[in-house]
């Protein structure tokens, strides 16, 4: 890492060089970094195997075997993608807009129950519309729950982040109760939601692998969310207002409208995430639909620096860790509890890594990136 | 066998006591730091930590004391890390949080294996505890000697703890420093305070604090380890501090909240009035919704709260 | 930049498929493939050679286990745990494990080992039996095993306990020994396994009390135990003078709550009587590693039915009862023992398991 501060060392020509080329390959760089700073945690975590006498040669070759060997785990590594980076875009899109919405995982469990309500109680629709259907169905549901937090912020300008941290709680115990009883097949002798039916399921679309539309449907809605912010006026008004609420009222700009928009979108996202995480693979809802999707969500965007290419790049990291850890498991027998411990160091080294790539900017650029 | 509705009440408020401490610690730690501008998010993993500390310096020494202190080390430890992280090198303060929370939920895990051995059905090393303050006749007094007089001295404490910060804060000039520099850091460094100073030693003791109060739960409640012993108090305690309005009374009285509603929950369960407990459980954080809104008088967080500070 | 971006995110996607293609047909993925590392008895588990040798020679078999908690969770993971370990080196097996197993990713893990070509793929957990049904059918060459009820696949075994038969035990204990006639049970939930451990107990207590009368209370969590342990002293602050803790980690704190207030305690799965000596009357103890060891030395031996579920109980000895503390007297040992004598003469029926006894009219 330290060659990269060191770079504005040199004689004043070259310095401008370095400047000129960093000022141009910023998003290479801030990579770069974030590779460095991954390098380190890996690095301290290898130090640990070594001392619980565990290969740490080993151990790694499985992190990056476990998605890479073989098709399946190719195909699980991009399955797992799927629910992370809608939540990691819907923390994003929040950000983006001046919020902190650190609710995705409540408005993907909710996404799921709206999924679930159309996907396994609405018989004989055609797969298209039956498929279509649900996930409006969680769209709708995660953005009615993102939005009570947020009109809550525009009556009473509460601060979202508790809200949306309070709206998970109170979610994840709805959820429960709804498993518990009212969605709860009669015959059912654990505490499931109904399946949803096979019209409403994705189909897979890599053979021999988990890996199921909702992957396509992802990768066109990192598009579609890329086009809506950086490309329509709907957006610029969205970032204006995150970027500076009191320019944005000065240049006239709706602020209750805008604000609504901010909050269907990164509801919805997360909703969508949960309702096609629920069509795709788990088909009913359980204690622990989520395992904490919505919350590594958070650690994606940033470190994915709020950027659709970085928030890609993050997610794959983290779906490759995912995968990787559980084949570091099998194949290595690291103990679980150290690869817990090395998830924790990547988060905490990457996001430490943040000042660099921020001081860098600064003196690049000279401002904001 | 009927017991009477009055001593139901007494071991709920009991009970209600000793399930809010876990909380208080942690939120009153939570509390100094957010007063201060920075949000600790770390809470739930600097509690785990404490919790495993906690139990194996007692254990190896056989001194709850020792435990407790290296609880509260560790704790502040790890305060320190997340100081650097989000004073010096202003980095996302949410998500270096939610990093110390995965990497304690992985270190006390593993330490714990490689402590303990014992294989299923064997006896854990049992770590020894903080007897109860012995109160003598005070705790023959009908029901209230039952509510006040059957803890151990870390309730006490806590609630000491409360009337000091509350006297710090309000009454003492570090303490209105304090609260400068998480009101307005700028102002706070014209008139001489020296911000960044102050917020480490506030994120600082502010994981002391929560190291603490996963202590509490292994040096006073249960004399054994497991794997996520703190099951998402430090979370909780979050929420407290919104629903107590960033006042250390208030803080006290959303923790009391907190306990009341879960011991409730198992009263109700125990009168068998089929009541989903869910919707029981909901109740604090729906309440901390609403005290958000103002309705009920409103709740301003410390206005620089969350944002780095930069000496211009 | 967003180009250089952009063209760094392409090159990587290009890079990943590249590092796979050539894995693509590489033979561990392909499930009606036999396995080329293998020997030939790979083709017919169920008979193996010679059923009665140790087959050390004859074949390695490779034998993975799926858990939900951890290693470390004191009991039903544990077991399982320890006996692979000890499966491992009595056999010589080649094992593997993965732990704190969510319902998101089961599949895959389950796919995982039997794509690597695991002889067993053992999910030690119950809410995982749907899903060992669905990949079982895409790996009709591997043997499944679950611990649960469910087996509709020709290459799965389920295997249980009746899971209210000790507690039946432990409930003639408790109804004759309570002096308050108020007994509580502690378990982690009120689903349906949980009531007709519920039910069990409280037939049976009331069977030698009619006075008896029952509470239940559930934890919501394996792991709380400071929960766990004011959840007892609830009840027992309400009268209860016999607590029965069934909820994982938790049964320590209702044991603990036991300890403080000087109340007997029934503890379960594994003997809680050295926790304190003078109050833990009994437990009732559910061999749970057993199992796993019914599982693979059915592999083995090839004598055991795939596409069944097994239910163990006490005839079976798989539940049965620790050894009683000072306090419990000759007459509950004999009311036991005769408890014992009827479940091995089938004489008692299943209690109901989707309300409590004491609410049914």
């Amino acid at each position: 890492m330290s060659e990269i501060t060191a770079t504005p060392k040199p004689s004043a020509p070259f310095k401008e060089q370095l400047i000129q080329f960093a000022r141009k390959n910023m998003g290479l760089i801030s990579v770069l970094i974030s590779i460095l700073a991954i390098l380190f945690a890996l690095l301290i975590g290898a130090i640990l195997m070594a001392l619980a006498d565990i290969n740490p040669w080993e151990a790694y070759s499985y992190l990056i075997k476990g998605s890479f060997r073989n098709r399946y785990g190719f195909g699980e590594t991009l399955t797992r993608f799927v629910p992370l980076l809608f939540s990691s875009l819907s923390f994003a899109v929040a950000h983006k807009s001046g919020f902190f919405n650190v609710g995705a995982e409540g408005q993907l469990l909710m996404g799921a129950v709206g999924a679930v309500l159309v996907g396994a109680y609405i018989q004989g629709l055609p797969p298209v519309v039956h498929v279509t259907l649900a996930i409006l169905a969680g769209i709708l549901f995660g953005a009615v729950w993102a939005g009570i937090a947020g009109l809550l912020k525009l009556i009473f300008g509460s601060n979202e982040l508790i809200n949306t941290m309070m709206m998970n709680y109170i979610a994840i115990l709805f959820v429960e109760f709804l498993i518990h009883g009212p969605l709860k097949p009669a015959d059912s002798y654990l505490y499931v939601s109904a399946a949803v039916l096979p019209s409403a399921r994705l189909p897979i679309i890599l053979s021999k692998t988990p890996l199921h539309l909702g992957f396509i449907i992802s990768l066109l809605v990192v598009a579609g969310v890329f086009y809506l912010m950086y490309r329509t006026p709907i957006g610029y008004q969205m970032r204006t207002v995150g970027a500076n609420i009191r320019a944005a009222s000065y240049a006239g700009i709706n602020i209750v409208g805008v604000t609504i928009a901010a909050l269907v979108t990164t509801g919805g996202l997360a909703g969508m995430g949960g309702a096609i995480e629920l069509m795709g693979t788990q088909f009913k809802i359980v204690n622990g639909f989520s395992s904490g999707f919505g919350y590594d969500g958070i650690g994606v965007a940033v470190m994915g620096r709020y950027h659709p290419v970085g928030i890609v790049l993050s997610t794959l990291l983290f779906a490759i860790i995912r995968v990787g850890t559980g084949a570091m498991q099998r194949g290595a027998g690291v103990p679980f509890p150290l690869l817990n411990v090395l998830q924790g160091l990547i988060i905490i080294f990457v996001i430490a890594s943040g000042y660099l790539t921020n001081k860098l900017t600064e003196t690049v650029i000279g401002g904001r990136a | 066998m009927q017991v009477p509705l009055i001593a139901t009440i007494a071991t709920w408020l009991a009970m209600s006591i000793r399930m809010s401490i876990p909380l208080l610690y942690p939120s009153l730690g939570g509390l100094l730091s957010q007063k201060a501008g920075v949000y600790n998010f770390g809470l739930e993993g600097m509690m785990l930590c404490g919790a495993f500390f906690g139990y194996w310096g007692s254990y190896k020494t056989g001194n709850p004391w020792m435990g407790l202190l290296m609880a509260v080390a560790c704790g502040a430890l790890l305060g320190l890390l997340l100081a650097f992280t989000s004073i010096y090198l202003r980095v996302s303060q949410l998500v270096i949080g939610l990093g110390i929370g995965i990497f304690s939920l992985g270190l006390t895990g593993y330490l714990f294996r490689l402590f303990s051995t014992t294989s299923t059905g064997d006896v854990a090393p049992a770590a020894p505890l903080f007897p109860k303050v012995n109160f003598g006749f005070l705790k023959e007094i009908p029901y209230i000697g039952e509510i006040l007089f059957t803890h151990d001295w870390m309730v006490y404490f806590a609630l000491a703890l409360v009337l000091v910060i509350a006297w710090f804060f309000y009454r003492t000039t570090p303490g209105l420093n304090f609260r400068a520099v998480g009101e307005n850091p700028q102002v706070a460094d014209t008139a001489g305070v020296n911000v960044i100073l102050y917020r480490y030693l506030a994120v600082v003791i502010s994981g002391a604090l929560a190291g603490m109060g996963g202590a509490y739960l292994t040096v006073t409640q249960t004399a054994y380890f497991t794997e996520n012993l703190s099951a998402g108090r430090g979370w909780i305690a979050i929420s407290a501090i919104i629903l107590g309005k960033f006042n250390p009374w208030g803080v006290l009285l959303a923790c009391l909240l907190f306990g009341a509603a879960d011991s409730g929950q198992m009263q109700i369960q125990f009168m068998n009035l089929g009541i989903p407990y869910q919707f029981l459980l909901m109740i604090p954080y729906i309440m901390a919704i609403i005290a958000m809104t103002g309705v009920v008088g409103k709740v301003r967080s410390p206005a620089a709260m969350g944002k780095p500070y930069i000496k211009n | 930049m967003k180009k250089l971006s952009f063209v760094l995110l392409v090159a990587l996607l290009v890079g990943i498929l590249a590092a796979c293609a050539p894995a693509t047909p590489a033979p561990t993925e392909a499930p009606k493939v036999e396995e080329p590392t293998q020997a030939p008895a790979a083709a017919e588990p169920t008979k193996a050679p010679e059923p009665t040798a140790v087959p050390t020679e004859a074949k390695q078999y490779r034998v993975a286990l799926i858990l939900n908690t951890t290693i470390k969770d004191g009991g039903y993971a544990q077991a399982a745990y320890e006996k692979l370990m000890e499966l491992k080196e009595k056999y010589n097996l080649e094992v593997s494990y993965q732990e704190s197993v969510g319902d998101a990713n089961v599949k895959d893990v389950l796919r995982n080992y039997a794509a690597e070509g695991y002889d067993l793929v053992y999910a030690h957990e119950l809410y995982f039996q749907d899903a060992v049904n669905e990949v079982a059918a895409e790996f009709p060459d591997v043997k499944f095993g679950i611990s649960g009820n469910k087996a509709e696949q020709p290459n799965v075994v389920a295997i249980d306990t009746t899971n209210w038969q000790g507690q039946y035990l432990a409930g003639i204990v408790a109804g004759m020994m309570t002096k308050t006639n108020k007994v509580a049970m502690i378990t982690v939930s009120q689903s349906p396994v949980a009531l007709r451990m519920v039910n069990g107990m409280y037939s049976a207590a009331k069977s030698v009390n009619p006075d008896v009368e029952f509470v239940h209370l559930f934890t919501g969590s394996f792991d709380d135990v400071v929960k766990a342990k004011e959840m007892a002293t609830t009840a027992i602050k309400g009268g209860a003078d016999i607590v029965y803790g069934n909820c994982g980690m938790g049964t320590t704190g209702v044991i603990e709550a036991a300890k403080e207030n000087n109340t007997m305690a029934i503890g379960s799965v594994v003997d809680r009587n050295p926790l304190a000596p003078d109050l833990v009357l009994t437990s009732n103890m559910n061999d749970n590693g057993k199992y796993l060891e019914i599982a693979v030395e059915g592999l083995i031996n090839g004598d055991l039915e795939w596409g069944k579920a097994y239910v163990f109980g006490v005839k079976e000895g798989l539940e049965k009862l620790a050894p009683y503390n000072k306090l419990v007297t000759q007459e509950v040992k004999d009311a036991v023992e005769k408890a014992i004598q009827d479940f091995k003469d089938g004489k008692i029926e299943p209690p109901a398991n989707d309300a409590y006894l004491w609410e049914k009219k």
